[in-house]
């Protein structure tokens, strides 16, 4: 007897899945958001960034950067090596304010103030070297200033060591420096990826529910078809049971799309991405999406059943996308904070919904996932997103909430 | 006489508001017996919407008894829904699909055979006059066909009891008339029916019976010519004027 009824509870819930996902594929908003969107949309962003990225990269390689020079200190030796030097055009005012007030206009993109240090038994030029490291012109003209000045330093420092007769190329320096990156263009790639993919495909998940969601939860209640649908032999779990698994089926879909857009879209023009001097290589394997899809399916149960208990309670589409709007903004802060890299996110943080999918994503792609992490998140999921579905029931069977108004 | 197809008893339904408490329904009681058309009269705010609702089990009723079709709506919900069809003021049709998915789907929820949906849905269409609609979407079809496909709707698995809100709300004089000869048939098919409606003539073109009502109470029920009798008005809105004396406001 149980049986019976627990089977045609599921043939129920299919007939109102099957549709409810016909009216979604027929309906042009949703199309364009769960298919259109991400699967053309990113791809293009991608290469209109990637575009100016390099635009950008391969002009301040090539820019020379203007510096303001205040020289108080009449120092001709520094002066003739300045003026030699092709890396720099140098600009020379009188005023230090006018200069610093030039910089900050835009006139140059760094200034050296040039004094002479009194204080020591050898008179020393004391330079101060101003830029704003909030331009990236600023940036590199302070870097090439910087290089400029060091070799200056050798100059002089040959210079003195001559004047005593020591040779300054046949002295052994006492430390020399190399800089060896070990970062491969595979893991840089990988770094690449798994900064940006779980928060777009987390973003999706919530964004393919919250369209379709609304409509057939609200938006049922503002057609009138609600009650319809409640003298039909369909039980009120049944009906959120439906809609929930169509809500879950979108948002899913619409994050896989936005995946695949992504992964498209960088393989292609993503090498703009890449930090300066590095190059990436990107790639996911199978197996690593596989896992990526397994962690998140929890995690769209939790936001598709958030998205029918607000459509429930709703009176109407625009009040349930704005009770919605918390939740996104939610992921966005949170997504926007894992892809700077900058948390921490180890053990029992793994127990948080949301941000545990997101960490958990950037592990498997980066290649240095911990099972445990992947066991928290999954358990943590589930539990929340079985609590929320138990709810979305609960709430769908109450008069007061179905017929607010 | 017929046997008694809906029972309605010390009916009562209570809304909470930021005001206080609603007596939406107040102690209505009546009989609606097989093969008739009941017409619940009333305006806008009477309580017939909800009076509806509760004997098509979406409202529970905060106290008082209704039996449809020999079940209870409050104990036994599932078996009063499998007997009854239902219109709301709002047709309660998907746009995106066709007439005959829209039917097919209703058929199939309330567990009809795939055999029996199609028998019924060619049959229905012609009955109604909506052969030549079956394979366009509801969202291209006038108020009027839309009423049409939603009275289908509510029949295609054949219920004994047939509840209408508002069957010709918002139709032109065309549809109303369509409408109204399709519940007329349906009656002759041996549905019994219950409607709402503000409208007089549809109450005295239809009805076998009516009810009025007004702030939640019965003031008077009857055949019409039972009611002009009583109030000895001839016209239904003297009636109802009658009916509800002094309690009437604007």
């Amino acid at each position: 007897m149980w049986e019976v009824t627990e089977q045609r509870m599921w043939s129920n819930v299919r007939l109102l899945f099957a549709k409810e996902l016909i009216g979604a594929l027929r309906d042009r908003r949703t199309m364009i958001l769960t298919i259109f969107f991400p699967l053309f949309f990113y791809p293009l962003i991608l290469a209109v960034i990637g575009h100016f990225t390099t635009v950008e990269q391969a002009r301040v390689e090539e820019m020379i950067p203007r510096v303001i020079v205040v020289d108080h200190a009449q120092d001709m030796g520094f002066l003739s090596y300045l003026q030699l030097n092709a890396t720099l055009t140098s600009l020379f005012y009188d005023d230090t304010e006018a200069g610093l007030a030039d910089v900050k206009l835009g006139v140059a993109e760094a200034m050296m103030l040039l004094e002479k240090e009194t204080t020591k038994p050898e008179s020393s030029l004391d330079v101060t070297l101003y830029y704003d490291q909030t331009t990236q012109a600023g940036t590199v003209a302070s870097a090439r200033v910087s290089a400029f000045l060091e070799d200056y330093l050798r100059e002089v420092i040959r210079g003195k060591l001559d004047a005593l007769g020591v040779d300054y190329d046949e002295l052994s320096p006492p430390l020399t420096v190399r800089v060896e990156d070990i970062a491969t263009s595979e893991s840089i790639g990988k770094m690449i990826i798994g900064r940006l993919l779980p928060y777009f495909m987390v973003l999706a998940i919530l964004t393919g529910a919250m369209g379709l969601g609304a409509e057939i939860t609200a938006g049922e209640k503002e057609r009138g078809t609600i009650a319809t649908l409640l003298v039909s032999q369909l039980s009120r779990t049944e009906i959120v049971l439906g809609k929930f698994l169509t809500v879950l089926t979108v948002s899913l879909v619409s994050s896989l799309l936005s995946a695949v857009g992504l992964l498209v879209g960088i393989r292609f023009f993503g090498g703009g991405l890449a930090p300066t001097g590095a190059t990436a290589t990107f790639s996911l394997g199978a197996s690593a999406f596989g896992w990526m899809i397994v962690v998140l399916v929890p995690l769209a149960v939790i936001l598709a059943a958030l998205v029918v208990i607000v459509g429930s309670f709703a009176r109407s589409q625009k009040e349930a996308s704005t009770y919605l709007m918390p939740i996104y903004m939610i992921i966005v802060l949170v997504g926007l904070v894992s892809m700077t890299g900058g948390v921490s996110f180890v053990g029992a943080r793994f127990l948080i919904p949301v941000a545990n999918t997101l960490y958990a994503l950037q592990e498997i792609i980066v290649g240095t996932v911990e099972i445990r992490h992947l066991i928290y998140t999954f358990a943590a999921n589930a539990f929340c997103g079985a609590l929320l579905i138990a709810a979305s029931i609960r709430l769908f069977k109450r008069e007061a909430i179905l017929f607010r108004s | 006489m017929s046997e008694a197809m809906v029972e309605v008893r010390n009916l009562v339904k209570l809304f909470k508001t930021r005001k206080g408490e609603l007596r939406a329904v107040d102690d209505l009681s009546f009989t609606c017996y097989g093969g008739e058309i009941f017409g619940l009269l009333g305006p806008n705010g009477a309580g017939k919407t909800t009076t509806l609702r509760m004997l098509a089990t979406i409202l529970t009723p905060s106290s008082g008894s209704v039996m449809v079709a020999g079940f209870d709506t409050k104990a036994l919900p599932d078996r009063v829904r499998e007997r009854i069809g239902f219109l709301a003021t709002e047709t309660g049709l998907y746009d995106r699909f066709t007439a005959q998915e829209t039917l097919r789907f209703f058929g199939r929820i309330n567990r009809l055979t795939e055999a029996e949906i199609e028998e019924r849905i060619e049959r229905i269409l012609n009955m109604l006059g909506l052969t030549a609609l079956a394979g366009r979407r509801v969202g291209t079809f006038s108020n009027g066909e839309k009423q049409k496909l939603s009275l289908a709707r509510s029949i295609i698995h054949n219920p004994p009891v047939l509840i209408f809100d508002e069957p010709t709300f918002g139709l032109d004089v065309m549809a109303a008339r369509a409408v109204i000869e399709a519940i007329q048939l349906f009656r002759e098919q041996g549905h019994t029916i219950i409607l709402s409606t503000h409208i007089m003539q549809v109450a005295e073109k239809l009805c076998n019976r009516i009810g009025i009502l007004y702030h939640g109470r019965l003031h008077a029920l009857g055949t019409l010519g039972a009611l002009q009798s009583r109030f000895g008005k001839d016209d239904l809105e003297d009636i109802f004027f009658a009916a509800v004396g002094g309690e009437a406001t604007c």
